[in-house]
């Protein structure tokens, strides 16, 4: 069967749409606008950032400049404004900032001041001032606690801090200040035990003063020595507070020596108060009264020690009351030269009757003889004429005249002291110069003659020879001065008084100066020339000196008779020389 | 530049963006719309060929069996034309179905783009309005010096 025919399609269909997406361009523009917003968030950071850092330093310069100080911040809030209305809102920038940089320097000052509370405790507890540290300390640590507080209303951590600065800060000095008041304490116990202790002697005397031979009651021990033992155990308890063992045994160490001691003390003086008789059987038999039983406790070399105190303490009364005889001497000696002086001066028989009685009780300050003397001497005193006129003037002119060798004797200084109108004590009293002047004019003139003939000042031992030349040179010199003198007093006692030593001078220049000391000079020379050995050779030289010295010269008997001769005539010239001028 | 300003700016390409993303998904949406109905097209094409191939095996059973001497009417070969008719009605409804699907997807997917332009708009007004929101904020974050003036009397500095 042939195929039928049938309806061919042509093809049409349905074209596929293409795929737009309408989104991504959306996407596109506003990828745009993200990335501008993007740049915007940046800007907006750094923007933020910028204003947030000008906001805290404006908060903090604002607060600074505020100065709130903690006491007015305390009666703001109490006065019921918030710390939002005074400081700002604490959950801003500003606030926060302000807030903390209030809290800071709050935190700064209240430190400042802890510090200086602290730092005026320190130096009040180094100086030694009466405090109590724990009172003190309560104080500051009760305004710390109360600024601590304050600031945690601000800023809890920096209110921590500032309550750990000030333990910090004030731990040393409270550390300090309770050792300084135990110290002290330890001072004030140790200063009362010491006190005690001091006491404890003359506590123990007084005890066994009062000792009569009483014994405690089933025993043998006697009551004054209970009484000690308690005492001492007082004492020990007050030693033991002072918390010092080394002090304590120190101390507890002396007690048997203490005991031992009052016991000597108490019966040297019962002993040295009994009659001397009774003494001396205390002393030996052991014989104390009322204080035997006592006596009985002490160890023999304690008996021996108490013996020894009681002559020592004798002794001692003993000086002492030589002393005090002593002191009352010079006493009575004191009154003795006032009551001499007033009756010298007035005669009153009070005056005699008052040293009549100092000698009666210290004739080693005056005694009747001395009284009797005394009485003459006012008497004599009282002569008229017994002072005379002082003349200073006429003393003056006399001294003067002495000196200059116009007065050499007594006579002559008697005559020239009543025509100067002087008395004859004051005359007198011109005695040692007058002396002393002829001694100087004396001297003056032998020291002329030793220097006439070559003899050094002072040798005694000189040749026959040169004791004649001075003898003669003096004798010269005297018959000078006195041929001198009667000129002097014929002419009328014109110019100037001779005077002995220059007389002597120009006595020996004029001899110096003679022909036949120009003989003697020559004959010398010539000797010296001819015999070298001779060199020594005076005019005093005599001829049995060489003879002595012969062999040591050198010389023959040719020459000692030429030397003999030569001598011969030097002595002839000698003797024309001082003999005949 | 304060903050406000930028804030301004900020709002303003925010607002600027989300109106290019919603005018890019409101586009979007009435592509989508004729896609669908594209979609739809061809399945309604399908049917048509499904309607052409149904005649084309009955037209074929139909003459097979009338030249084979078979009543193409009755027997064997009405047999076979009721399940060709059958088997091709099913794929016709089928593909009507599918056109149907296809539309409403397509329907429902732009409603989805034009949600989204709706939604995309609404977050630059609301981004715009949190750029202002953020400078406010954060002005006041800052803070000020307060304005209640210490009580007279403690003014003065007090020196302990």
């Amino acid at each position: 069967m042939a195929e039928l025919p049938r309806y061919r399609p042509l093809g049409a269909s349905i074209p596929s749409i293409p795929t737009v997406d309408f989104t991504a361009t959306g996407r596109a523009q506003a990828g745009v606008f993200e990335s501008v917003s993007r740049g915007l968030d940046v800007m907006s950071r750094y923007v933020a950032s910028q204003a947030e850092a000008r906001t805290k330093v404006e908060a903090a310069q604002w607060a600074y400049d505020r100065d709130l100080t903690a006491e007015q911040l305390t009666a703001a809030l109490e006065s019921g404004q918030s710390v939002d209305q005074i400081l700002g809102d604490p959950t801003t920038v500003f606030g926060s900032v302000s807030i903390a940089t209030t809290a800071d320097k709050l935190s700064a000052d209240l430190t400042a001041d802890a510090r200086m509370r602290l730092a005026d405790l320190s130096a009040r507890i180094d100086g030694g001032a009466d405090l109590d540290i724990n009172s003190e300390m309560a104080e500051i640590n009760s305004l710390s606690a109360g600024y601590a507080d304050l600031l945690s209303t601000l800023d809890p951590k920096v209110a921590s801090s500032f309550s750990a600065s000030v333990a910090t800060l004030s731990a040393p000095v409270y550390q300090k200040g309770l050792e300084r008041q135990i110290k002290l304490a330890q001072s004030v116990k140790m200063a009362s035990a010491e006190a005690t202790m001091a006491a404890l002697p003359g506590l123990l005397e007084d005890l066994f003063e009062a000792d009569r031979g009483s014994v405690v009651i089933d025993s043998d021990m006697l009551v004054s020595e209970g009484q000690a033992a308690t005492a001492i155990e007082a004492v020990s308890k007050e030693l033991l507070r002072t918390n010092d063992a080394a002090f304590f045994t120190e101390q507890t160490g002396k007690f048997p020596e203490m005991i031992a001691t009052a016991k000597i003390n108490v019966l040297s003086n019962y002993a040295v108060e009994l009659p001397p008789e009774k003494r001396m059987s205390a002393l030996r038999t052991g014989d104390f009264g009322e204080k035997t039983a006592l006596f009985n406790t002490l160890t023999d070399e304690q008996k021996i020690t108490l013996r020894k105190q009681v002559r020592d303490e004798i002794a001692a009364r003993q000086t002492a009351d030589d002393q005090t005889r002593k002191d009352n001497v010079l006493v009575a000696r004191q009154d003795a030269v006032g009551h001499v002086i007033q009756y010298l001066g007035t005669g009153s028989q009070d005056d005699i009757n008052a040293l009549a009685e100092i000698a009666k009780v210290y004739p080693e300050v005056i005694d009747g003889q001395g009284i009797a003397s005394l009485v003459k001497n006012k008497r004599d005193i009282d002569q008229p004429g017994y002072y005379e006129a002082e003349n200073p003037s006429g003393v003056f002119a006399l001294r003067a005249k002495i000196i200059s060798g116009q007065i050499t004797d007594y006579a002559t200084l008697e005559a020239e002291g009543e025509a100067l109108d002087v008395g004859p004590k004051q005359i007198l009293s011109l005695a040692p110069t007058l002396d002393a002047a002829n001694k100087s004019e004396i001297s003056k003139v032998e020291a002329e003659a030793r220097r006439h003939t070559g003899l050094v000042t002072g040798m005694i031992n000189v040749s026959e020879k040169k004791a004649k030349a001075v003898n003669s040179f003096i004798a010269n010199v005297d018959e000078r001065f006195s041929s001198a003198l009667e000129n002097w007093e014929d002419g009328g006692r014109t110019g100037d008084r001779p005077v002995r030593s220059v007389v002597a001078r120009e006595y020996r220049l004029e001899l110096a100066g003679s022909s036949y000391q120009k003989n003697i000079d020559r004959l010398l020379g010539n000797l010296k020339e001819r015999y070298p050995a001779l060199d020594d050779i005076d005019e005093y030289t005599s001829i049995e000196e060489i003879i002595d010295n012969q062999g040591a010269l050198g010389l023959g008997d040719d020459d000692i008779e030429f030397i003999r001769k030569r001598l011969s005539r030097i002595e002839d010239n000698q003797t024309l020389r001082d003999e005949l001028m | 530049m304060s903050m406000y300003a930028i804030a301004g700016i900020q709002a303003f390409a925010a607002l600027k963006a989300a109106q290019a993303q919603a005018r890019g998904l409101a586009a979007q949406a009435t592509y989508q719309r004729v896609q669908a109905k594209t979609d739809s097209l061809k399945y309604k094409a399908q049917g048509i060929k499904v309607l052409d191939n149904i005649l084309a095996t009955d037209a074929a059973i139909v003459a097979r069996a009338g030249a084979g001497g078979i009543d193409p009417l009755s027997g064997s070969a009405k047999t076979l034309r009721t399940f060709a008719m059958a088997k091709g009605a099913e794929e016709k409804y089928l593909s009507d179905e599918g056109a149907l699907i296809a539309l409403r997807t397509g329907m429902a997917q732009a409603d989805q783009y034009e949600a989204q332009a709706s939604a995309t708009m609404m977050s630059g007004i609301f981004n715009a309005a949190a750029a202002f929101g953020q400078a406010y904020a954060f002005n006041k974050s800052l803070g000020a010096a307060p304005k209640t003036p210490l009580e007279p009397s403690l003014q003065t500095t007090v020196t302990s």
